[in-house]
Parts: C-alpha cells; structure tokens; sequence
C-alpha cells in the first residue's frame, strides 16, 4: 500500500512538472510568435519603403519597443522553467517566500489566464523564509491555487500572500467564492493530502469571504522531506 | 477579401491583421470570443484565422458560433503547441488543411486563406 502510495505521489510529481513545463513552452511559443510577426511587419515595412513609401520613425520605434517587451517576458519565461527545474533536484534549503510567490506568478500566469484569471502576489514585508523542498511548496501552492479558481472567482483576480507566522511561514490564497466544506474541499484531493503531509502543512480556511490559509511550521522535520513515505518515517522517529 | 484574426495576444493579432492589410487585404482583429462575435454580427468575413486555446470561448467553439451568425464563413485555427503529440492531436480536432502552428509563416497563412476559400 505505501509502496502504491509512494508511486502514484512520483506520478503526480512527474505529472505536475509536465503541466508546467507543457504550460511554459506554449506561452514560450506566443512570445516567438509576436517576435516572429513584428520582425515580418518590419520587413514587410523595409520592402515597402525601398518601393518608395516613406518609413514612419514613430511605427519603427513602436515595433522596437514591442521587441524589447517580448524578449524581456520571455525571458522571465524561460529563468522561470530554470528555477522550476532545478527545484526538482535540488536539496531541500532555506525557501525564499518571495522568490517562490514571483515564480509561481510567471508559472501560473497561462494556467490562470486560460480561466480568466490573475493571479496577485503579495510579497512578506520582511524576508521570510523556512527549510522545505522548493519542488513540493510550488507544487502545494499550484494545487490549492488550481482548485480555487475551479470555486469561482467573482473578481477575476486570485490574491496569493506570503508571510511569517512566527517561525514559520503562511500563503493566503483570496479572492474564490467560499466553498460550503472550507478546508475539506482542498483537502479532497489526494495530492494535496499527501503534499500537506510531506511538507507538514495545515490547511484552513478563514470564516470571512473565500481565503485559503497554508500554514508551514518552523522546525518540523517533515517540511524537508521529498516523500510522504519519509515524512511519515521521520515522524515515527520522533515519536 | 475580408479576414478576421483572433487570438488573446493581442499584439499577435494586430500585427498579423496589419501585415494582411499591407498586402492589400482587408482585415481586423479581436482578442476575445465575445469581440469576434460582436464583429461578426456587423461586418461580413470570408475567413476568420481563430487561436484554439483562448480564455472562455476556445477556438472550436467560437467557430461553431460564429458559423451560426454567418453561415458561409470559412475557418482556420492557430496554435502554439509545439510537440508532435500535440500538433497530432490538434489535426485530429480540426483537420490538418485548416491547422497553422505559431510563429506563423505569413505567406503559409496566406496560402492556407487562398486554399480554404477556394474548397
């Protein structure tokens, strides 16, 4: 049974990082694509001008900055999946909450946009961090932030905060149309169950208008571990 | 020959609907299903070039509604998925002839426009 367990949590793994990275690469793909269509349109512009129509220096300019703004967000884009992917093999070490809230803002921006959504990120006033598997936060967060715009967003705009929570830390997700289980509706997928346990993370949700509290304990030897199987052992050796 | 061109990039579009006008084409642009219907019930198109993936109405779906609205409209889809599993399930749902994978070969779009309008 821990052994289905253990495999069906590598699936999801393998399974989320080709959501992201298939996620990544279309938007990769409409970045080349403006590149593509604006350097045609200054050619088309060139050819036309050699026929004798005058070259407009204010179009030109338009398109250069165009450029400029496509290789910038591709750029994001593509330091993103770099950071993602070495999220995998990387050891568990001191998360960054705003590093990581900025990385799921350009993660999640094709996901959420496809819904019609955005995502606001509110970064931790003070630097605040806690030793956890970057891989396992990323993909805790994504999955609450998935099932809570599945709730409905009256606004459009999904808020996701960080913040210390005494030695620890705690993501607030806002802005979804609250669900009548509360927690137990995030709780509902497996995945979720089993990524809370591996990292020592307690759902809630608040008793206001839809909000989402993640909260990640300071000094749980869970919050390092990779695998719900090792959490669990680990736990069994405090006890 | 009128030519719609939607898709959620909005400087994808304006700028495929500019190149088309350059080459003596008339053309527009919208960056939403709801746009491109509002412009279908007042303006006549022979092809609407649609992005597959768009927030709310996708492609396919706008083709069926704005087949509703001018029958005789003709149809091409646009994508930016780029493995060969994609592109092949991308045919399968709107058939190879009718299919252009970003970035876009203009000249390949044109031709695809000539091609549709003459079946």
């Amino acid at each position: 049974m821990a052994g289905d367990e253990g495999s069906s949590f590598s699936r999801d793994s393998m399974r989320f990082f080709g959501t992201v990275s298939a996620s990544a690469t279309h938007d990769l793909k409409n970045v080349l694509a403006v590149i593509q269509e604006n350097a045609g349109l200054l050619e088309d512009l060139c050819r036309m001008a050699e026929r004798g129509r005058p070259l407009d220096p204010g179009r030109l300019m338009r398109l250069a900055v165009e450029l400029q703004q496509q290789v910038r967000r591709g750029d994001r884009i593509v330091s993103a999946m770099n950071r993602f992917a070495h999220s995998v093999d990387e050891e568990p070490k001191a998360l960054d909450a705003a590093g990581l809230l900025e990385l799921l803002a350009v993660l999640s921006a094709r996901f959420l946009a496809a819904k019609g959504l955005q995502l606001q990120t509110t970064l931790p006033a003070a630097p605040a961090s806690l030793p956890a598997s970057p891989f396992l936060l990323i993909r805790l967060l994504w999955s609450c932030l998935e099932r809570a715009a599945s709730l409905g967003c009256p606004a459009k705009i999904l808020e996701l905060a960080g913040e210390s929570a005494g030695e620890g830390l705690a993501f607030r997700i806002r802005g979804f149309a609250p669900p009548s289980g509360a927690a137990a509706v995030f709780l509902s997928a497996a995945e979720t169950r089993n990524l809370c346990t591996a990292l020592g993370a307690a759902l809630a949700c608040s008793s206001g208008p839809g909000e989402l509290v993640i909260r990640l304990p300071a000094g749980s030897p869970r919050a390092v571990t990779r695998d719900p199987r090792e959490a669990r052992d680990r736990a069994g050796e405090e006890t | 020959m009128n030519i719609l061109i939607v898709d959620d990039e909005e400087e994808l579009a304006s700028t495929l609907a500019e190149r088309l006008r350059l080459r003596g084409m008339k053309a527009s642009h919208a960056v939403t299903g709801e746009e491109a219907l509002r412009l279908t019930t007042e303006e006549s198109f022979d092809v609407a070039v649609l992005d597959i993936k768009m927030p709310r109405i996708g492609g396919i779906q706008l083709k069926q509604r704005m087949q509703q609205i001018q029958p005789g409209m003709r149809f091409l889809f646009l994508t930016g998925h780029g493995s060969d599993r994609d592109f092949e399930a991308g045919v399968t749902e709107v058939g190879e002839e009718y299919y252009l994978v970003k970035p876009l070969d203009i000249e390949e779009l044109i031709a695809k426009i000539h091609d549709v309008l003459g079946r």
